[in-house]
């Protein structure tokens, strides 16, 4: 495990800093295509305006804890830079709840690529590639990545393979690329199971790419990370558990984990339903359950009582039972812990028996759009690690975030008009985008001389900043390589163009 | 598969050892090799190594649907049992063994799983068996690799690579090589299989439980150690397979992958190893090369292309590709030589002594019957098919038994034999009451046998049947079949030695590889003679021995019979029509109507007898008689 | 309690009409078909894309699901069956086999293994114990129980019926006496494929999603139910229908909790064995009964 916390001090932090991290951290996401449960993403709240002067000056480091700061400035390069983060001291990672506040982070992004470039390049911190290793995948001319994802429920939201690469698109056509470097992504299948997902990534191993991107599946990523430790890959991950990841160097994540997202559950359910009895459906699977652990460690604190506990096969189909148990366990929330699809059948099946307490689930358009007014009967509740999106509402809880999704829509008017951003699948088609382009900054602040090590330098100098108006702040100097514990709470509501979709009501809750 | 239809023969030697040997060596070097050049990309070794499983379980279906005729629609549910075992056996949260134990591991809980299918499959026949199948395999998918203990739920179970001090097969490449060792060393294993009295005893199961129950097969006791085999075998391919993706889930052995398997063996060739593994390799290999030569929109069409395969050949072909390349091999050597002579119809049978194998038969104190049947009543529902029948046969006479249809002669015969139980009645062979011994372990006191339609496995040869009909005079185990070291080699090298003797004595050598479903049907009946006697029993038991025959090749028959009671010194209780045979050959004469026994004595007498007579013209008897 | 007889009968109903198709094929052509699951599933995404794509109503969609698998019945009993006279019924039931994986990879190749949603047709429903019942559920079980019984005296009192019924036995002589053999199989196989597509559309409402292999999970079960009902009883399907419809919910009810997955299965693996091999025994018990005892064993 990397050791090193090297708050914003050393010069050649600084230096490296002025060269990257210009806008700011946010709870990224992986940029993971076919996100199911989550999405990694990004969240909105943070961005807030600007408000923190742009930096410029110096005052890297300064402001002693948590370095945020140094950055600086301008330097930006890439693109959505902008603005020099925060100075001066906030930010950074204090705790939190870094809803709103500006906190230093921030640039607002803007796209605007600032030409910058920095002074010359200090040798990397991280040694976690061999010399041989370093330069996979990246050539001056171009970046290589590789997706696993599960593309085979790409139809079920209403989405084709092409729609989830639309950002690099426009980022290569528009802009050249990062730095001259035009980002090449290639997508693998993984089926949604772990074999399958395995097998993905040894296909993306034999075209060797920079890095790995590891789609939503709380199933498939551990299998994955057990690969690319063996195989030395670069491995960015959607959210998954913490256990089962001792002694393992090259997995990376910038979202929330299982555990922290089940506890963000209870939570979100001790704010609204303090002392209710709550049911629980979960998915039975060693990668699920400890969310649901981290729920019961919590739940006490907010005086909430798990009346049922039932566990189901992935995909079981008939959920009669369990909902019939629900109902005579006289659970007034039930916690539904599985994914989208499995979510939304068992809604409708509850609908059916005429049971209708709280729900709390991963909250999708998918779900909300399909039940249509059945999801506002009571509303549903829901906690990700991505920011909400309607097309065309900006108002509101979207307002923070507003212009990434006006640029979002118009890169899709111009790329793929044929998407149905309204539809059961534009906010996956969102929280996809808004990955990609956190992604695009951190590559654009590792540099001219771009190697692994030093991207791997990039997201541990993450200290409470977001990479993008859209995501929550990151922070990796906890263990180096997970950077966010950060999620969103929404509700469904019915949105301007009369369909059932879901918003923000509070955004970056830290733990 | 109808008996004759194709002529599949058990190849007569597999691989000879030092190509054994080569194989190893292949399998060890080749993939490391080829995986540092550009040849061998590390997904396509993964599918390699994915292909070698699957061959390495398609050759066990082979062994349960191929030899032993026993159809299993579930298959992939042992291969998941090893693959989940070998998991929890060597993964690192569970037992922590060495990657060889959970191969073993794999193959052990593989054949008990299929021990327990096995056991309902004892009395389930054929469609019901399938049903059953079908069930087992919905029930490991969807029910036992999802338990968290086992499967770890939709997590799956985690299997790590084997390693041998530091270093580990984690390369592609590298695990190849384990992988095709583990293919080759079960393709050998199952070579000697067949070479060995087990595979000739499934063959015999899977053509004719009587035939197989009267060459001394424990019906029963095969059924399932056929089972055991193949579940033991799709344990390892369910090892390999397993550990070559790292994490398998219960999704991977799905109810359609046992389907799948299926398909293989029957596209391949039921009974073929080459072409189930040929044709394995083929439907793993063939969604990759399609989407490399059509580009990935294809995907999912090569299953479609794998479905309309298999229809279409079960359709044309319903022994498989390895089937039609025999049809083809058969016209072809048909079209180049024409067929050889007849051999002559008197056979010289040797005199081979008892088989070391063989226990001596009981000695019988003078004067006592080999053969003392009392009281037999068999009964189908309403019919009373043998009625207090008794006879007695003594040693060193040729003794007939003869009625017309329907009186119940043949039905006798199997309650003597074992072959079916009578409601009463007892049957006592060389002194010793046999009467709650079934078929096979009476075959072993020293009885053989023939049948009406011919007592043999029409699909195997000439030898093969002289082998398998040896079956008792071989009593090697099973370690010593698989690995051909040890009390094997000695036995196959006994009745090899009396199968060339009983060859030559009938004059059968060029007929030695010919399956005995295409020779006539009086070369059939002497093969068949030559295979009952090939143990040397003390009693035999032919059930119309001349039916068909002319009657110059009858009076051959005459001749043989009477060396067998002179020259060899056996016991003979024979069924027949034929009169004059009946009276040149016989020393004393039995006759039933109706189920019951209606005269007995020396034979020119009875079958003067007015109710002989009536017996079988039915009417007032002819004055004149019939004379020798 | 009475919840568990209400989810069992829902159910029940659904592997009844699959069972009686398996009985009907069987008894009237000898032949095992494992394919009548998929040609469901067929069938379900052909009403799916009717009403979805199409957009036409809801009955519209089923009338077009249930024709579409009467022709694919009647078209693999031409193209296939009739080729394989000569085989013996395990090469055809794996012909179906072949049927089967033919099916499930045409609907990868054109739907994908996404998920899709037919909605269901109303929303009105009757509670009993506790559990809503909607029509669909009733009507399956109503149907079931009326073909049962409709087919039963189709095959005993019709000419038509006993010309099947004669068929399955010797073929050749029911072609002498001039009854249009090749006529028969093709109403029967085709009577099977509509009857799997009838149960197919009756349980998809409650299930909700229709992927590849939908329907056969819930075949297989219509299968065991037959094989217990004695394969060649119409009544005896019906009631083993509904024998591991209310099995499996007492299974669920009873250990559902516990996370044991699967126990449909479990249940339908268990009630087969004991029904196939107690019915197996049962003559050798019966013989042991009457039979006297048998002396002691004597030696010569």
């Amino acid at each position: 495990m990397p050791t090193r916390h090297r708050p914003g001090r050393s010069s050649a932090v600084a230096v490296l800093a002025a060269l990257a991290l210009s806008t700011v951290a946010a709870c990224s996401s992986a940029p993971a295509p076919a996100a199911l449960e989550q999405n990694g993403g990004t969240s909105n709240g943070a961005v807030p305006g600007a408000s923190g002067a742009p930096g410029a000056a110096g005052t890297t480091g300064t402001t002693g804890t948590t370095g945020t700061g140094g950055t600086t400035a301008a330097g930006a390069s890439g693109p959505g830079a902008g603005t020099a983060p925060g100075t001066a001291g906030t930010a950074g990672g204090t705790g939190s709840s870094r809803v709103g506040t500006t906190g230093g982070s921030t640039a607002n992004g803007g796209s605007a690529p600032r030409g910058g470039g920095g002074p010359a390049v200090a040798a990397p911190r991280s040694t976690l590639f061999t010399a041989a290793e370093d330069r996979i995948g990246i050539t001056p001319s171009s970046i290589t990545l590789c997706v696993h994802a599960a593309l085979t429920y790409a139809q079920a939201f209403g989405t084709k393979d092409t729609d989830f690469n639309v950002f690099w698109q426009a980022l290569n056509t528009e802009k050249g690329g990062i730095l001259g470097r035009k980002v090449n992504v290639t997508y693998e299948n993984d089926n949604y199971t772990p074999t399958d997902a395995v097998t993905a990534a040894t296909k993306c191993k034999a075209k060797n790419p920079f890095m790995l991107l590891g789609g939503i599946g709380f199933d498939q990523i551990p299998a994955v990370r057990n690969y690319v430790e063996q195989n030395h890959m670069f491995y960015l991950h959607h959210t998954a558990t913490i256990n089962g990841t001792a002694g393992q160097k090259y997995s990376f994540t910038e979202l929330p984990t299982v555990e922290r997202v089940g506890e963000a559950f209870a939570q979100l359910a001790g704010a609204k339903y303090k002392g209710a009895k709550v049911g629980i459906i979960e998915r039975d699977s060693a990668n699920w359950s400890p969310g649901v652990q981290a729920f019961k460690r919590i739940a006490p604190r907010y005086g909430i009582k798990v009346v049922k506990d039932n566990k189901v096969a992935q995909n079981k189909g008939n959920y009669t039972q369990d909902i019939l148990d629900m109902k005579s366990a006289g659970a007034d929330v039930v916690w539904i812990w599985l994914n989208a699809l499995e979510s939304t059948q068992l809604l409708k099946q509850a609908k059916a028996q005429d049971f209708n307490p709280h729900w709390l689930l991963f909250p999708f358009n998918l779900t909300s759009q399909t039940l249509g007014s059945d999801a506002m009967n009571p509303p549903l509740d829901g906690v990700a690690m991505y920011p909400a999106y309607s097309k065309g509402d900006y108002a509101g809880t979207f307002s923070s975030y507003a212009a990434d999704m006006k640029e979002f829509e118009a890169q899709y008017r111009k790329y793929d008009p044929n998407a149905d951003l309204s539809g059961i699948g534009g906010d996956l088609l969102f929280l996809n985008w808004v990955g990609q382009k956190a992604l695009a900054v951190q590559l654009a602040q590792c540099g001219k001389d771009c190697t692994r090590n030093r991207m791997v330098d990039v997201l541990e100098s993450y200290k409470g900043q977001a990479p993008s108006r859209s995501s929550c702040p990151l922070d990796f100097s906890g263990d180096g390589h997970r950077g966010s514990v950060d999620v969103n709470f929404m509700t469904t509501y019915r949105s301007p163009s009369g369909k059932i979709n879901w918003r923000n009501t509070s955004a970056c809750v830290g733990p | 598969m109808t008996a004759v239809s194709v002529h599949r023969r058990l190849p007569a030697r597999g691989l000879p050892v030092p190509g054994i040997v080569v194989a190893l060596v292949l399998a060890a070097l080749l993939p490391p090799l080829l995986g540092s050049t550009p040849l061998l990309s590390d997904p396509h070794a993964l599918l390699l190594c994915r292909a070698s499983g699957i061959a390495i379980a398609a050759i066990s279906l082979n062994i349960l649907m191929g030899y032993a005729g026993q159809i299993s629609l579930g298959q992939f549910a042992f291969v998941g049992v090893g693959a989940f075992t070998t998991g929890i056996v060597t993964g690192t949260h569970d037992l922590r063994l060495p990657w060889l134990a959970g191969v073993v591991a794999a193959a052990a809980a593989g054949a008990l799983l299929a021990l327990l299918v096995g056991l309902p499959a004892l009395r389930l026949r054929g469609l019901y068996l399938a049903v059953v199948t079908i069930s087992v395999a919905y029930v490991g998918w969807q029910s036992l690799f999802r338990v968290e203990r086992i499967g770890g739920g939709s997590a799956g179970k985690v299997i790590p690579r084997p390693y041998v001090g530091g270093w580990s097969f984690s390369d592609n490449a590298t695990y190849l090589s384990l992988a095709l060792i583990a293919l080759v060393v079960v393709w050998q294993v199952d070579v000697n299989l067949v070479r060995s009295r087990f595979g000739r005893a499934f063959q015999a199961v899977k053509a004719d439980e009587k035939v197989a129950a009267s060459f001394g097969v424990d019906v029963a006791r095969y059924k399932l150690l056929a089972f055991a085999l193949s579940g033991a075998v799709a344990g390892v391919g369910g090892a390999v397979f397993g550990t070559a993706f790292g994490t398998v889930t219960g999704d991977d052995f799905q109810y359609s992958t046992s389907l799948l398997l299926v398909v293989i063996v029957v596209i391949g060739g039921l009974g073929s190893r080459a072409g189930v593994v040929a044709a394995a390799f083929f439907a793993v290999l063939l969604p990759d090369v399609l989407i490399g030569i059509f580009g990935s929109g294809i995907r999912g069409l090569d299953l479609v292309i794998n479905a309309a395969l298999l229809v279409f050949t079960i359709a044309r072909h319903p022994d498989g590709m390895a089937g039609a390349v025999a049809e083809a091999r058969e016209k072809r050597a048909r079209r180049r030589g024409g067929e050889p002579p007849l051999p002559p119809t008197r056979p010289n049978l040797p005199s081979l002594g008892r088989p070391s194998g063989m226990p001596e038969p009981r000695r019988l104190r003078a004067g006592r019957p080999v053969l003392d049947v009392a009281g037999i009543n068999v009964r189908f529902g309403g019919l009373q098919a043998v009625d207090n029948a008794s006879l007695r046969v003594d040693r060193g006479t040729i003794v007939g038994l003869m009625g017309p249809n329907g009186a119940g002669k043949t039905t006798l015969f199997n309650a003597i034999t074992g072959a079916l139980r009578p409601d009463s009645g007892r049957v006592a062979l060389l002194g010793q009451d046999v009467s709650d011994l079934p078929a096979h372990a009476r075959a072993a006191l020293g009885v053989g046998r023939t049948f009406q339609l011919i007592g043999l496995v029409k699909g195997q040869s000439v030898y093969e049947n002289l082998l398998i009909a040896q079956h008792l005079a071989a009593p090697y185990g099973l370690g010593s079949g698989l690995t051909r070291v040890g009390a094997s080699r000695w036995y196959e090298r006994e009745i090899r030695e009396r199968a060339d003797k009983t060859l030559e004595g009938l004059g059968f050598q060029r007929f030695a590889q010919t399956p005995v479903g295409r020779l006539s049907h009086g070369q059939q009946r002497i093969v068949e003679i030559g295979c009952a006697l090939v143990t040397s029993p003390e009693l035999v038991l032919l059930d119309e021995p001349s039916a068909g025959m002319s009657p110059a090749a009858a009076e051959d028959l005459a001749a043989t019979l009477r060396d067998i009671r002179d020259v060899l010194g056996r016991t003979v209780l024979l069924i027949e029509h034929n009169v004059p045979l009946v009276l040149d050959v016989t020393d004393e004469l039995y006759v039933m109507d109706a189920g019951r026994v209606i005269a007995n004595g020396e034979p020119v007498e009875v079958v003067q007898r007015p109710e002989v007579v009536t017996a079988y013209l039915g009417t007032a008897p002819v004055r004149e008689g019939v004379s020798a | 309690m009475g919840q568990v007889l209400v989810l069992g009968l829902i159910s029940g109903g659904i592997y009844a009409i699959f069972a009686l198709g398996v009985v009907l094929v069987f008894r009237g052509t000898g032949v095992l078909s494992f394919a009548q699951g998929e040609i469901g599933t067929v069938a379900l995404y052909f009403a799916y894309f009717l009403v979805t794509k199409q957009h036409l109503p809801w009955a519209v969609g089923a009338i077009g699901a249930i024709a579409l698998a009467t022709l694919i019945g009647a078209a693999f009993e031409y193209g296939v069956v009739r080729r394989m006279v000569q085989a013996d019924p395990v090469s055809t039931a794996v012909a179906t086999v072949g049927v089967t994986l033919f099916l499930l990879a045409g609907e990868f190749f054109v739907f994908g293994a996404s998920p899709r949603d037919l909605p269901a047709p109303t929303r009105a429903g009757v509670e009993l114990f506790g559990v809503r019942v909607t029509p669909a559920q009733i009507a399956a079980l109503l149907l079931a129980l009326a073909l049962g019984l409709g087919l039963q005296s189709v095959l005993r009192r019709t000419d038509f019926g006993l010309g099947i019924l004669a068929a399955a036995q010797d073929p050749t002589a029911v072609r002498l006496v001039g009854v249009p053999l090749s006529r028969l199989t093709l109403t029967i196989w085709s009577a099977g494929a509509a009857l799997s597509g009838l149960a197919a559309l009756l349980v998809e409402p409650t299930v909700g999603f229709i992927t590849p292999g939908y329907a056969s999970e819930l075949f297989i079960v219509g299968l065991a139910a037959a094989v217990i009902g004695g394969l060649t009883s119409l009544p005896g399907a019906f009631v083993g229908g509904v024998v591991l419809g209310i099995a499996e919910a007492a299974a669920n009810h009873w250990f559902g909790q516990y996370g044991l997955p699967g126990l449909r299965y479990v249940v339908v693996l268990v009630v087969m064995l004991v029904v196939l091999l107690g019915r197996s025994f049962a003559p050798d018990l019966r013989r042991r009964l009457e039979q006297p005892p048998r002396p002691a064993g004597v030696t010569a």
